[in-house]
């Protein structure tokens, strides 16, 4: 039973922690995508249309690292592997 | 994990989720519909409306497969189109708030909001480029893919004697790294719409969930109403931005992995 607790509260804070630190982290690296390209469509606005896909491609691949951690904090929270085996 | 639990069927060890193979079924249909009803009486001058939307959904579809893989691209807009118009239609089933609909005895949740339909998706994406792949390239040409630079090095450090001692742990090395590549690929394109779809459906239900105790507990609730309904609304327009873009990079990144094989063919 103590055990149990234990790791329940350690999967518990680790799954906030995990989401809360990759969102911050992702949202940085959005923020420094989205700006950029902005800003090298305000120097060429006839590129925008390139930009803006490639813009959008970058930023899935920006927003799937922070989903990982959703995936994992997830599991941590709702489906625990490590209490099964308690 | 968020899949409805009543519609679970075990069949041996594994568990056959019955809505969401329903709804998915659902959404073919639809489609397979709409593809009849819009391609029923074609003219070489449109006409009627509907014949204009569908060259403008083509015309959609041809622009991005272009701009992505060039003018090869037209060649994969079938594969492409048909994987972007299933899951965006999956997704923007998701808009349909559970807790309205229940009545009807099916919860409506989005296909891709189960992992196992994504994961369907994702592992058919995968064959799917590998075929093609290696239809065009030929096997030979394929595998030596496989090994990445070593063919290039081999030309180099293949006139020194220490040359033939480094390539065959370098090759196996590269083997190993280009399958782990297609793994990650699979996962990822997975997690990308599952996390972003059932993150999303979450919210909505949640939210939706508040606006009726509101509604059911009456009194001095009623006077912030106005302030509530709104935000699953807003959360609604969102979540048909975020379905749109989701299928919109699932097929961008579909044509950009067949591209990366069929590309380096010249």
């Amino acid at each position: 039973m103590e055990a149990k607790a234990l790791v329940m509260i350690a999967s518990i804070i680790t799954g906030g922690l995990t989401i809360a630190l990759s969102t911050m982290f992702a949202a940085l690296g959005q923020g420094r995508a989205v700006a950029s390209a902005l800003e090298s469509i305000g120097r060429n606005p006839e590129a925008s249309s390139k930009i803006q896909t490639l813009l959008i491609l970058g930023l899935a691949f920006i927003e799937s690292l922070a989903l990982y951690a959703l995936f994992i904090s997830i599991m941590l929270v709702l489906a625990n592997p490590f209490l099964g085996k308690m | 994990m968020y899949a409805g639990e009543e519609g679970i069927i075990q069949w041996g060890n594994y568990s056959i989720n019955l809505y969401i193979l329903i709804l998915s079924c659902f959404v073919t249909l639809l489609l397979v519909i709409l593809a009849v009803i819009l391609s029923k009486s074609l003219q070489l001058k449109p006409v009627s409306k509907l014949q204009v939307i569908a060259e403008m959904l083509l015309g959609f579809l041809e622009d991005i497969a272009v701009s992505t893989m060039g003018e090869r691209g037209k060649e994969y807009i079938a594969w492409g189109g048909s994987i972007f118009l299933f899951v965006l239609f999956s997704n923007w089933l998701g808009l349909i708030p559970k807790h309205l609909i229940e009545f009807v005895g099916l919860p409506i949740e989005p296909p891709t909001s189960n992992i196992n339909t994504p994961l369907a998706l994702a592992i058919l994406s995968i064959i799917y480029y590998n075929y093609t792949a290696i239809k065009k390239m030929g096997v030979r040409k394929y595998f030596i893919h496989y090994l990445g630079p070593v063919p290039l090095l081999a030309r180099s450090f293949g006139k020194l004697w220490w040359g033939w001692l480094l390539l065959p742990p370098l090759s196996v090395l590269f083997l190993i790294l280009s399958s782990i590549e297609h793994i990650s690929r699979c996962f990822s394109l997975t997690v990308r719409l599952f996390c972003n779809m059932m993150g999303e459906h979450a919210i909505l239900g949640a939210l939706i969930a508040v606006v009726l105790q509101l509604f059911s507990q009456g009194g001095v609730a009623l006077g912030i109403l106005p302030i509530v309904i709104p935000i699953p609304l807003i959360v609604m327009i969102i979540g048909l931005i975020t379905g749109f873009v989701q299928a919109f990079i699932f097929m961008i990144l579909n044509l950009a992995y067949i591209g990366s094989f069929v590309a380096e063919e010249h």
